[in-house]
Parts: structure tokens; C-alpha cells; sequence
């Protein structure tokens, strides 16, 4: 046991004054419960602070951090120059803290004389709830507001920075990079598919640089948006994309300003481009082409006989200006024979065509970086009468990119294009959909329809162009086409240059034109679309040319061609 | 020395120690706050500054929209036209191009130029 006796230090001196052995050590319990005690109620103290900090109050304060997180700031976005196509400004929002507004009728009497500010009613509304920590008043507020407000000194009031996303080009690009809502979010095109890469920090430099080009963006659009006044179209399209699937330029009228979206209507926010799907005409027959020349069905040099219409069931399939003989396959795409062409997809059936348009990516929805892609609209039963239509572009409904995409590949060596709109590294094409020989015959072809068919006004002086021209019928529901006299039509062209290396492919279409006496009364393709196509490359050639872009060769398809 | 002494020593060292390792720890500590707020106003500058730039860059890509440039350049430069694709000429069909007028001193001159460079 121990000796406290013997211990000669001077505390333990006192210590000995204590009555000895049983009576020390309970004085010494009783301290130690009490200091236990007395740490245990400090302890608890605390652990209730957390508690009360971490999960009671959580709600209260979660409230505010949660409205600030919303404050989210986008990446800029550039075209392939580097220009500025779309960014995000500092502005300042005006928001309320309820639970600390002291005097709730002072505070939205003086509120309610701001400009800008929301009526009484609303303003009394969203400060009522005394348990709010957190509501919005007024969004990028003026900085002369701002002033105004803060001079004020309305307690509960105060300011926080806020970002405001800008296209600094109005409507010319907006339905390809699309808008946001009043937080940044985007609700439609590039700024919806990549809502959450474009979110970046204060300190990001981050851009997202697209494919499409300004300069030639902004000449589209002008030739465009002539070319519907001239003709008195409902609305009008316009594509231009490099032979690697690069989109150049993409433009759907009517469109929207997206810096402010009040005035318009849900009609042009439509993208007619991806998002629409048509029955496109005679264009579809240079996929005909391509299918009949691959397959080795057909040759160019191949008859058909055109000298009378197709009856099929109540319906006959007609041409238009038709030669009334029998046509080779080149002058069947040349003269654009509807009945020559349903039959040369007779020729070749059902089973390859519905291969092709497998390769081809024609019965899927097209992989692009916009929400909105429409998908095809494919016959459920695909019999012999449905590819003789969808051989000269009836009874299926694609969108007009769809369309280009489709005959780029057939025409840029025959390697399948995956168009697209953000810009990135030279990928190698590899997969190949119809032969170099095929892909070279379909070019000259179309170049025979801009020399002596349909297309004669999309030619450009010293350009080699290869183009074809389609009038659809606009089908009305389960109307059908409507009368002779009440139908609508789209017209569109699609083409490219130059006819031995193509670089750059065009498609151009109207929605119902209207024929006037500069076009003897006549709408359809050639009279419009394919001047408007004439114009847009005239301007754009010296832009994107490298030099001689004609060759003035003659075409291996002359000999098969009787042009009277 | 006793073991009194030697407590007592012990202590006031220890004391001294613990002074000192407060007021390091405070020193240390308000220096890293401060240190803290230059870098936040540094920050702060940073984020003014690209806001700003942001805000120029976007007036600059305003003012080069090319229907505005187009608009000041018909009412500017009404004698210019947009260049034509047949004024582009690849550097080889230049070279290789026979001339009209031979003749031409300027030309022939420049032809010349355009050699000796090679």
C-alpha cells in the first residue's frame, strides 16, 4: 500500500491533515464523478449544437445554398475561326431574405417603385413565408437599379452575382446552338445536348468550338431568307457540309432570336434541318442511281422504258415534262423520269433496296449533337409498290440532313460521313457504302442534271458542279396531297463541287414556293431552289476555294444521253 | 539538485515552451488567414478581369457581325466587290499559266520574281 507518509514533498503535507485512509479517497471519488459530470454536460452541449447545426437546421439553410448553386456559368462557344458565337456576361440578381425583412408593407412599398421590379401582389407573395431564407426579385438587374435598390437599405434585400448567356449573333445561329432559361440551362440544340459539359467554374477558359463557319453561315441565311420573300415560301432550309461530314453552315428559317424568346412561336423554334421529316422528291433518285450502278443491277447505258405512265391500283406514276420514250439510266436521273426510275428499282427489288438504305444509315435516326433529330418514317410494309415510289422519293420522310448526309457518302468516294457539328480531329473514314466507280458515275450524272436537266440554274461560271433537283408533293395528314390546284410543294437541290475531288456539298429547299412571272408561273425546284443554290456558292466560293475548281472534262455518261 | 528543483525547472521550461508554441501557432495562423485573403482578392481580380474581357470580347464579335461589316462596307467602300473565285489561282497554274501579252514588262518582271524564289 502506499506510504503517504514518507513522501516529503509540501502538498502532501496538507494532505495529512485529512482524516486518513477512507475518508481521502471519498473526498477524491466525489471530485473525480463531479469532474466527469461537469465534462459529460459540456459534451452533450456540444453534441447538441452539432445536431441542432447539422440535421434541424439543415432545411433553413439548404434553402439558400441550394438557389446559389443554381448560379451556374457556360462555356463560350466558337465557330471554327475562333469567332464568338455565344457567351456568358456578369450581370448582378436582386434577391430577398423573408425570415429578415423587418417591415414587410415598407419593404415592398419601396420595392414596388423600382423599375422592373414585379407587381405588389407577386412581390408580397414571395415574402410572406417568413420561414424562406431565400427568393429571387429580379434577375440581371440593371447596375443604375442596382443602385438605386442598394441606396435604399431595405433590410433582407440584397444582391448576388449572376451570369446572363448572350448570343451575340441574334437569330443566326439558333436553331444549331439553341438557348437557355433564365439559369443557364439549356432547353433546346448544342446548349441542351451539352448542358452539363459547357457548366464551368469561375476561372475556366473552356470553349466549345464548333464546325460551322460564320461568314458562310451568315451568306446562307441572307440567300435564304431572299430567296423565300422572292418566291413566297412558308419557310426555306439551307445545309453546306465538307465531304468529311463537317457542317459548315445549317440554316432554318423561320427562326428565333434566342436572346429573346418572347415574341415568337413554337413554329419557328422548329428545326427544319434535323428535326423535320419530308417526303424529299427527286433528289431520292440519286440514292436510285447509286443502288442500281452498285448492285450492278443496272449501267448507264441501261433502258428503261418511260413512253407511258405505271398504273398501280387507282394510282399512276407519271413524269413530269416527260420525254415519252424509252430512257437510259442516265437520262432517267438526267430528265428526272419518275416512271424510269420505279422501274429501275423494280429492276433491282425490294431486298437490295432495303440493304442499301441499311448502309446507307437511311432507316435509323441520325447521330448528331442536337436533341433534336427527327427519326425516318418508314413504310411498315415494304412491298414492291413502296420502292418503286421511295425510288423517286415518295413513301418515305426523311430529314434533309439525313438526306445530304446520305448523298455525300455516295458521292464523296462512297465512305459514309457521320456529319457533325463540334469540331474535332481528322478521324479516318473507312466505312465504304457503294464503290469508287459507282460514287464517280453518280457524280457525273448529276453533273449531266446541272449541264442539261433541271438544275441548269444552279450552274456557276467556272465551277464543275454536280447537283439534282426535287418537287415533293407536301403530303396533308391523312388528306393525301390535297387537290391539283391547293397542293403544296417542297423544292429542294443538292449538289456539290468540284465533280473530280468533291470537298463541299449543298442542299437547299423550300417550303411551298409560289410561282410567279419571273418563273413563268412554275414552282417547282429549278426555278427556285436552284438559283437560290447559284447565288450561295457564287458568294461562298472565294471563301473556301483553293483554286481551280473546273476541269471542263468530258463526261464518260455524254454517250448515253439524247438531249432533245 | 533535489527533485524539487528539478520540477521546477522542468516546469518553467515547459511553460516557456507552450508560450512559445501559442504565440508561433497564432502568428502562423494569422499569416495563413492573410495569406488566405490576398489570394481570395487576387482570385477576385482574376474573375473581374475575365468578366471583362468576356464582356469585350463579345462587343468586338458584335461589332465583326458580318451583316453590320456589310452594311459599313457598302456605304464605305462602294467602289469594292467581293473577290471572285477566278481571281484564286493555285500557286502551280500560276507559274504555269502562259501569259496573253508577253510583252508585258510588269509582269514578265514579276514572273521573274517569282523564279529567282524558287
Amino acid at each position: 500500500m502506499f506510504d503517504f507518509k514518507n513522501i516529503n514533498a509540501p502538498g502532501f503535507a496538507l494532505w495529512q491533515k485529512y482524516p486518513k485512509n477512507g475518508n481521502l479517497i471519498k473526498i477524491l471519488h466525489r471530485r473525480a464523478v463531479l469532474a466527469v459530470v461537469f465534462i459529460c454536460i459540456v459534451f452533450i452541449g456540444i453534441l447538441w449544437r452539432l445536431i441542432n447545426i447539422m440535421v434541424i437546421s439543415s432545411d433553413k439553410n439548404t434553402n439558400s445554398i441550394h438557389n446559389r448553386d443554381q448560379i451556374i456559368k457556360k462555356a463560350d462557344i466558337i465557330d471554327r475561326n475562333g469567332e464568338l458565337l455565344a457567351t456568358s456576361i456578369t450581370t448582378s440578381s436582386c434577391f430577398a431574405d423573408p425570415s429578415v425583412v423587418i417591415d414587410l408593407n415598407e419593404t415592398i412599398k419601396k420595392l414596388s417603385r423600382i423599375p422592373g421590379m414585379p407587381k405588389i401582389d407577386k412581390i408580397r407573395h414571395k415574402l410572406k413565408d417568413r420561414n424562406k431564407h431565400f427568393v429571387w426579385l429580379m434577375r440581371h438587374v440593371h447596375p443604375t437599379i442596382e443602385k438605386q435598390i442598394m441606396d435604399m437599405g431595405i433590410p433582407g434585400i440584397h444582391f448576388q452575382k449572376d451570369y446572363k448567356r448572350i448570343y451575340i449573333h441574334g437569330n443566326l445561329f439558333s436553331h444549331v446552338i439553341g438557348c437557355t432559361d433564365i439559369d443557364c440551362n439549356g432547353v433546346c440544340g448544342i446548349e441542351k445536348h451539352f448542358n452539363n459539359d459547357l457548366i464551368v467554374s469561375d476561372f475556366s477558359n473552356k470553349k466549345l468550338q464548333l464546325t460551322l463557319d460564320l461568314r458562310i453561315q451568315s451568306i446562307i441565311h441572307e440567300e435564304l431568307e431572299a430567296g423565300i420573300k422572292m418566291f413566297h415560301a412558308k419557310g426555306g432550309n439551307a445545309i453546306l457540309i465538307k465531304t468529311n461530314g463537317e457542317i459548315l453552315a445549317i440554316v432554318s428559317l423561320p427562326d428565333f432570336d434566342p436572346n429573346n424568346l418572347k415574341k415568337y412561336s413554337n413554329s419557328d423554334m422548329f428545326n427544319r434541318n434535323t428535326l423535320g421529316v419530308f417526303e424529299q422528291g427527286s433528289i431520292m433518285k440519286v440514292v436510285t442511281a447509286a443502288i442500281a450502278l452498285d448492285s450492278g443491277s443496272s449501267t448507264p447505258g441501261s433502258i428503261f422504258d418511260a413512253s407511258t405512265s405505271i398504273k398501280v391500283g387507282k394510282f399512276s406514276i407519271t413524269d413530269f415534262k416527260g420525254k415519252n420514250r424509252p430512257l437510259t439510266l442516265a437520262e432517267a436521273i438526267v430528265f428526272s423520269s419518275n416512271i424510269a426510275c420505279a422501274k429501275i428499282a423494280q429492276k433491282f427489288g425490294t431486298k437490295i433496296q432495303k440493304e442499301y438504305f441499311k448502309k446507307l444509315g437511311l432507316l435509323e435516326r441520325l447521330h448528331l449533337e442536337l436533341p433534336e433529330v427527327g427519326a425516318p418514317l418508314i413504310p411498315k410494309d415494304w412491298t414492291e409498290i413502296s420502292s418503286m415510289t421511295i425510288a423517286y422519293g415518295y413513301g418515305i420522310a426523311l430529314s434533309p440532313l439525313q438526306v445530304l448526309a446520305t448523298i455525300t457518302s455516295i458521292t464523296n468516294g462512297g465512305i459514309k460521313i457521320n456529319p457533325h457539328l463540334v469540331l474535332q480531329e481528322d478521324k479516318t473514314l473507312h466505312e465504304r457504302v457503294v464503290s469508287e466507280k459507282t460514287s464517280k458515275i453518280v457524280r457525273e450524272l448529276m453533273r449531266g442534271v446541272v449541264l442539261y436537266g433541271t438544275a441548269r440554274k444552279a450552274s456557276v461560271d467556272g465551277v464543275d458542279m454536280f447537283g439534282k433537283t426535287g418537287t415533293a408533293y407536301k403530303r396533308k395528314g391523312r388528306k393525301g396531297y390535297g387537290n391539283q390546284a391547293n397542293r403544296d410543294r417542297l423544292t429542294s437541290f443538292v449538289g456539290g463541287f468540284p465533280l473530280e475531288n468533291p470537298k463541299y456539298m449543298l442542299l437547299v429547299s423550300l417550303d411551298s414556293p409560289q410561282g410567279d412571272s419571273s418563273t413563268h408561273g412554275y414552282a417547282t425546284a429549278g426555278w427556285n431552289v436552284a438559283p437560290i443554290a447559284k447565288n450561295i456558292i457564287s458568294r461562298i466560293i472565294s471563301l473556301i476555294s483553293d483554286g481551280n475548281l473546273s476541269e471542263n472534262k468530258t463526261l464518260s455518261i455524254q454517250k448515253y444521253l439524247k438531249l432533245n | 539538485m533535489s527533485i524539487k528543483n528539478k520540477m521546477r525547472k522542468l516546469s518553467v521550461l515547459f511553460i516557456c515552451f507552450l508560450v512559445f508554441l501559442g504565440v508561433g501557432v497564432s502568428k502562423f495562423k494569422y499569416e495563413v488567414v492573410f495569406m488566405r485573403r490576398t489570394l481570395s482578392k487576387i482570385n477576385n481580380e482574376i474573375v473581374r478581369i475575365a468578366d471583362d474581357l468576356r464582356i469585350y470580347e463579345a462587343e468586338w464579335s458584335y461589332l465583326n457581325d458580318p451583316k453590320r461589316l456589310a452594311i459599313l462596307a457598302s456605304k464605305y467602300l462602294p467602289d469594292m466587290k467581293p473577290i471572285e473565285h477566278k481571281q484564286i489561282l493555285r500557286y502551280n497554274d500560276f507559274i504555269n499559266m502562259e501569259y496573253e501579252n508577253k510583252a508585258d514588262a510588269k509582269r514578265q518582271a514579276f514572273d521573274n520574281l517569282l523564279n529567282s524564289l524558287m
